[in-house]
Formats: C-alpha cells, sequence, structure tokens
C-alpha cells in the first residue's frame, strides 16, 4: 500500500513536464549526434524522478576536447553558472575502449550528480535539525563545548556529499577546515576517485548506483540511503548470509543468514581498575538465533549465537602507548567474536560487568544497521584515535549511517567516550521504556552478565561466616587460611553445601596462583626457555595482527560487500596462507611448554586440597 | 613482559582439558588459536590486551564461573541455564545437578 502511495505520488509531482532536460549544444556529425543523443536518453531514462523534478531546468551538453591528463577530469565537468555540462570529444569516436560508451553515460550521470549536490536540498527534518543546531550555538557562545553532530548539520553545503548521514556511510569525517576520508581500505571503491575529495563522493556512487545492477548488494547500506535520498522502492535479491570473521580463534568464520538476527543490543563493558579502561568500552551484540528457533525475544537464549562487533585497535607487540593512541599509530577494524569470548575476556578475566542494552530499532534501520556493519566489518581499515576515532565514535557514526533521527544522534553524538554513551542512550528512543537506567538492565539476567568478582566476594562472605573471621580479599584468604584453617573448613563443610563449593572455589584460585608464581620463577632462572616462549608470543601476536583484517583477503576487482565466491576465496587464501604458519607455531610451543613443570610441596599440598573437595562434590 | 607470558602459558593450559570434546572439537585443536594472541584496544584510553583463546575455552571459563556461582548463592544464570538445556540433549542420562557439577569441575584438572 505504501509503494502503492508512493507510486501515485511519483506520476503526480515527478511529472515529466517538471523535470531535468538535456540539450545537445554544438555541431557534430550524424554518427556523433547519435552516439551523444543515445547516451543522454540513456541517463534521462535512469535518473530518479526525484532528482529530474527537483533540477527542473534545461542543461546543455557540449562535446569539446579536453585535457586528458587531469585523471578523470578529462571525461567531463559541471559548469553550474552556465547549467551545462561539458563531456570529452574522444566519447563521440566509436571504438575507443577509454571512452566507451559505458563511461560516458556513467560520466553523465557524475556531472549531473554534482548538480543535484550543488543545490543543497533539504528535506523538512534537516531543516528542523539545522535550526535547532543555530540555536544551540548562539545561546552557547560563552561556552565552547563540543556538538559534534550540530557542527556537521551547520557545515552541510550540498545535498549528499555533505549530508552528515552519507558521510557517516562513506566514512568521511569533518574536519576543521576540509572533510577527510578516515577509510584507509580504498582499493574496493567503486573508483578511487571517491574519496579524492568529498564532492567527487556522491558523483562516484551515484554512477554506480544507476549503472552497476549489483550496487545493492556491493554496498546496500548506500543503496537504501539513495533510495530514501531519491523516494524510490526497489528491491534487491542479494545474499542474505553474512560471514563473520572471528580474528585469533580457531573456528575463524560463521555465516549467518541476516533473517536470523533478532536484535542488535549495545553492548557496553563497565569502567576496569586500570587507566586503560577507565571510561568503559563500547560493542554492540547480535542477537542470532538458533537454526531450529523462529526468530523472536526467545533468541536472547541461544548465546553460544550471538555475536558481538567491536571497533577496536590493535599492535602487532601487545603493549600499547598513550602517545601511540593519540596520535592515530594504531589501526582500526570492526572486529567479531564470539558472545562467550567476549563475556570471559570482561567477566573472568578483566572482572568487569557486562551491559546490553537492546537497540529500539524499525525493522529497516536494523536491516541498514546489519548492513553497515557489515560493510565495516570486510572493508572498513582506519586509524584508532583516543578522543575521535575509537570505540564508541565509530559505534555513534554506524547508527548515524543508518538512518537514527538527527534529533537522537544529536543526543549521542555529544559523548565519545563509552559511559557517557551509554548515560545519554538512556535518554533517547532507542531504548525500550522499561530499560532507561542501569538498575533496570540490571534485573534482566539476558541483559546483564555480572563480573566474576562477584562470586569471589559471595565466597568470601560464606567462608568468613563460617570461620567467624573477616576476609575482605582474596589475599586475605589466602594468608589467613593456612593448614589448619582449610582443615576447620573442611570439617564444616557436607556434601552439596555453598560452604564446600566457596572453599572449593577459593582454593582453585590459590592454586592457579601458586602455579603462576612458580612458573614465573622457573622463567626467571631459565633465561632460555623465557626467551624462546617470549619469541613465540612474540611471533603469534604478529600472526595475529598481520591476519586482523579479512578484508585484505578480498579480490581488488570489485568493492563493497564481498560475494559469496569471494567471501569463499577469502576464506580459502586465508586458511592456506595460516595453516602451516600456525601448525608450525603450535608444535614449537607444545614443545616449551611441556618442558615447564613447575612444582613445589604448596602447590602439592594446594592440590591436594582441592581433590579432597572434589570428593565431597 | 613476563606476565604476558605467563598468562599465555597459563591461557595454554586450560585449553588443553578433556573437556575441549564438549564444544565440538579435540583438545588439540584447541591448541591453534591460542597462539593467535589477538591485543584489541577496549577502551578509549585502549591498554586493555585481550589474549583470545578458543572458543570452548571462554565457553568453559563462563560456565565454570556461572557453576559456582549458583552453587554458592543458587542463583542460575540464563547462560546456565542455557547450558543445562543443550547438556540435556547430549546427556539425556545427566541430572541438572550433575551437568552442574561437571560444568564446575571443567576448570580444575590441568
Amino acid at each position: 500500500m505504501k509503494f502503492a502511495i508512493l507510486a501515485l505520488f511519483q506520476l503526480f509531482l515527478f511529472s515529466p513536464a517538471w523535470a531535468v532536460l538535456f540539450t545537445l549544444d554544438g555541431v557534430y556529425s550524424p554518427q556523433e549526434t547519435a552516439i551523444a543523443n543515445q547516451a543522454l536518453t540513456t541517463v534521462q531514462d535512469a535518473l530518479p524522478p526525484r532528482l529530474k523534478f527537483r533540477l527542473n531546468y534545461t542543461i546543455h551538453v557540449t562535446f569539446t576536447n579536453m585535457n586528458s591528463d587531469e585523471d578523470r577530469k578529462h571525461l567531463g565537468r559541471a559548469d553550474y553558472w552556465d547549467k551545462s555540462i561539458i563531456l570529452n570529444s574522444n566519447f563521440l569516436k566509436p571504438n575507443d575502449p577509454q571512452y566507451s560508451t559505458d563511461t560516458l553515460v556513467r560520466t553523465l550521470a557524475h556531472e549531473i550528480a554534482h548538480f543535484y549536490d550543488h543545490q543543497n536540498f533539504e528535506e523538512a527534518d534537516f531543516v528542523n535539525q539545522r535550526k535547532i543546531c543555530k540555536n544551540l550555538r548562539n545561546n552557547r557562545k560563552e561556552k565552547s563545548g563540543p556538538e559534534p553532530l550540530c557542527n556537521d548539520v551547520l557545515y552541510k553545503t550540498t545535498t549528499i556529499s555533505t549530508d552528515p548521514e552519507f558521510m557517516a556511510l562513506t566514512s568521511w569525517l569533518r574536519g576543521d577546515f576540509s572533510a577527510q576520508n578516515i577509510n584507509s581500505f580504498q582499493r574496493r571503491l567503486p573508483d578511487p576517485y571517491a574519496v579524492s575529495d568529498i564532492k567527487e563522493s556522491f558523483p562516484v556512487y551515484f554512477e554506480s548506483y544507476l549503472f552497476d545492477r549489483q550496487f545493492a548488494c556491493k554496498l546496500p547500506a548506500v543503496e537504501a540511503y539513495f533510495n530514501k535520498a531519491f523516494m524510490i522502492s526497489k528491491s534487491s535479491s542479494c545474499s542474505k548470509d553474512l560471514t563473520w570473521y572471528f580474528s585469533g580463534q580457531e573456528n575463524a568464520f560463521r555465516t549467518v543468514p541476516k533473517d536470523r538476527i533478532w536484535a542488535i543490543d549495545y553492548f557496553w563493558a563497565e569502567a576496569g581498575a586500570g587507566a586503560a579502561s577507565g571510561f568503559g568500552h563500547s560493542m554492540l551484540r547480535l542477537v542470532i538465533c538458533k537454526p531450529d528457533r523462529p526468530p523472536g525475544p526467545d533468541c536472547y537464549k541461544d548465546f553460544d549465537q550471538h555475536i558481538v562487533l567491536s571497533f577496536g585497535a590493535a599492535t602487532a607487540t601487545g603493549a600499547f602507548s598513550n602517545y601511540a593512541g593519540i596520535t592515530g599509530k594504531y589501526p582500526l577494524n570492526l572486529y567479531a567474536m564470539t558472545f562467550y569470548s567476549a563475556k570471559s575476556q570482561y567477566n573472568v578475566t578483566e572482572l568487569r560487568d557486562l551491559y546490553a542494552i537492546p537497540l529500539k530499532l524499525t525493522p529497516q534501520q536494523k536491516n541498514q544497521l546489519l548492513d553497515q556493519l557489515y560493510s565495516l566489518h570486510w572493508n572498513f581499515d582506519s586509524n584508532y584515535y583516543f578522543t575521535n576515532r575509537n570505540c564508541t565514535t565509530e559505534i555513534s557514526r554506524a547508527l548515524l549511517a543508518a538512518g537514527i533521527s538527527l534529533d537522537t544522534m544529536q543526543t549521542l553524538k555529544t559523548e565519545n567516550s563509552p559511559s557517557g554513551f551509554l548515560n545519554h542512550l538512556f535518554y533517547t528512543s532507542l531504548t525500550y521504556p522499561n530499560m532507561k537506567t542501569i538498575e533496570d538492565i540490571r534485573k534482566n539476567p539476558f541483559l546483564y552478565f555480572s563480573s566474576s568478582q562477584k562470586n569471589v566476594d559471595a565466597a568470601l562472605k560464606i567462608v568468613s561466616k563460617a570461620m567467624g573471621i573477616s576476609l575482605s580479599s582474596i589475599e586475605d584468604y589466602l594468608k589467613k587460611v593456612d593448614d589448619q584453617g582449610f582443615e576447620q573448613l573442611l570439617s564444616k563443610t557436607s556434601h552439596g553445601d555453598r560452604l564446600l563449593y566457596a572453599t572449593y572455589y577459593l582454593e582453585t584460585i590459590r592454586a592457579n596462583r601458586l602455579q603462576s608464581a612458580l612458573i614465573t620463577e622457573e622463567l626467571s632462572q631459565d633465561r632460555e626457555k623465557a626467551e624462546k616462549l617470549k619469541s613465540l608470543v612474540t611471533e603469534g601476536s604478529q600472526l595475529n595482527f598481520s591476519y586482523r583484517f579479512i578484508g585484505s583477503f578480498l579480490s581488488r576487482t570489485s568493492y563493497g560487500n564481498p560475494n559469496p565466491a569471494e567471501v569463499d576465496a577469502a576464506q580459502k587464501d586465508f586458511h592456506s596462507q595460516t595453516k602451516s604458519i600456525i601448525e608450525n607455531l603450535k608444535n614449537r610451543t607444545q614443545n616449551e611448554l611441556e618442558s615447564i613443570n613447575p612444582s613445589s610441596v604448596a602447590l602439592s599440598k594446594a592440590r591436594q586440597r582441592l581433590e579432597r573437595l572434589n570428593r565431597r562434590l | 613482559m613476563k606476565k604476558y607470558i605467563l598468562a599465555t602459558v597459563l591461557t595454554l593450559g586450560m585449553t588443553s582439558t578433556a573437556f575441549a570434546n564438549k564444544c565440538g572439537y579435540s583438545s588439540d585443536e584447541g591448541w591453534i588459536a591460542l597462539l593467535m594472541l589477538s591485543s584489541i584496544v577496549s577502551a578509549p584510553t585502549g591498554m586493555t590486551i585481550l589474549v583470545s583463546g578458543g572458543n570452548c575455552r571462554d565457553e568453559i571459563l563462563n560456565l565454570r564461573e556461572d557453576a559456582f556461582k549458583y552453587k554458592m548463592t543458587g542463583e542460575m544464570s540464563e547462560v546456565l541455564k542455557a547450558n543445562i538445556e543443550s547438556g540435556k540433549k547430549a546427556k539425556p542420562d545427566l541430572t541438572e545437578e550433575q551437568l552442574v557439577n561437571k560444568f564446575m569441575s571443567m576448570q580444575v584438572e590441568d
């Protein structure tokens, strides 16, 4: 019904009577005229009705000799003053592959896109947002607080190229004096010319939008944006499978049908103890349904299917420096990991709570966000900057690219830190009414995942009570619960009671710590062994760094998202390249590790305690 | 650096448990990924190091923690519930408590 109304709307409003028209200027031979007119008709027919209606004037097209050493500029140019397009007369010569008919129509479409872009047409919601931003700026004259989205809104001077949503989609970042494309992975663009200047970006994509039948599959989020901008309803038959690459895991690839992704959550790791994690971490969780479950809220139970996406920097050495983080020395990619991997990293290793905040997205927004994230996973290879290109800014950019309303993005984009983003998120319409605070999330066992510190605290409480002493930390337990204390505890335990499990849990930590200390000691005394292990770790780290980004396995012959054949080829290439290296590292590491055999009386004793506890379970 | 090596050694040790089979591959295969140490910035200040291991190791770590939590507090997490459900399908002869015990003790042997 919606499409029928849209069609009627287009029929009446975008009537040919009000539309841009091409006229061919100049004197040409009959053959040249035929070539030119054919191209004009092809483009005229392909142009979106809304574009034709909005331009609604005559554009004069002329063919002339042009200097051929200026990259693409030799093909054609738009003259806004004269309302004319000048094209290279070589296009009129038949059989010149450099000036083919295909290139001619694309060039014409490119130049007409410049006209459309130049007019700086704006939608009502954008005009409204501009007013809000102007007011904000006027009212905040004395304050210099950042308003990132408003800066972008006020920066807009063209219809599409500088539209914040399009800029987010195509990885442009507004600078103080000019815009910069932040994706260094540029070898899979429709044309590298797209990143030569922000104003060339829209015309290049527009060419492919009109004339590449695979455009919707290669850049579905950009296609959706154009369809919305031109009020066009198009359907496409692209593969619905999304293949994710888990860097550093043995099952490195997982393919998920898009329709099994039920929801997308903002996934937040609370601040950690160290200065490094003091701001928390922003991620996204894809709530994926297991194959035999119809998509629905129950998919939240299918933890082993869920995938966590995280924009992160990587280093080949494992060490990070603040200076390098500030100056953009680390690559930035969109990593995928299993839910369990994220949970074990944050909950168990780093003792940080995790919170999932379901995003309230329309089906269209969800679809577009998925498309954009998938494109970024395979095509985004940027540089991490501490303040303006981090885990949060990139999620924010992806949301903007997904068509989230400007007023919502105005609230979210003021924050570049994960904790700040979370607090602002609760105030937006992107969260559900019953999930507006951290406390709301904490009540929901599908959305809140507590750190293992809670287990330690619970165990200490139980043991403290049983022994009648105060144990405030694990160190306290290790110090105060000696042989005698352990015997006392054991005598109070019985099969299956809480004290038994609490003691077991704490004794497990004791055994692990003893073992760690012994290994450290052994390595400190055996420099050769330590050096060998260090070298293996370095090799492993470098290996993982080299293979962090799956997009580097894609061929250069296409652009955007890989098709199923390209995904298959990338996987095969990855396996053939890494198999023997990994095998070799594996064998060497195994040999080295087998040579470490930590033992001590204390460790034997700790293990005996565990065995005794184990017998009572 | 020593700590880093240590973290690796311990991670390697954990994966070689017999329970690796539960995750659908042999313990030997579990070694592969552990060599691929992934360092990912996880905060704007970005110094957190993720030692990325096998999928199985992560599952085991999580299940063990949740099983202990259940035994100590009586609170059963949804992650544990989900795994008990799939555990029951794989091993119908085991009771819920037996499965929890199994999850809990997975880590201890090394």
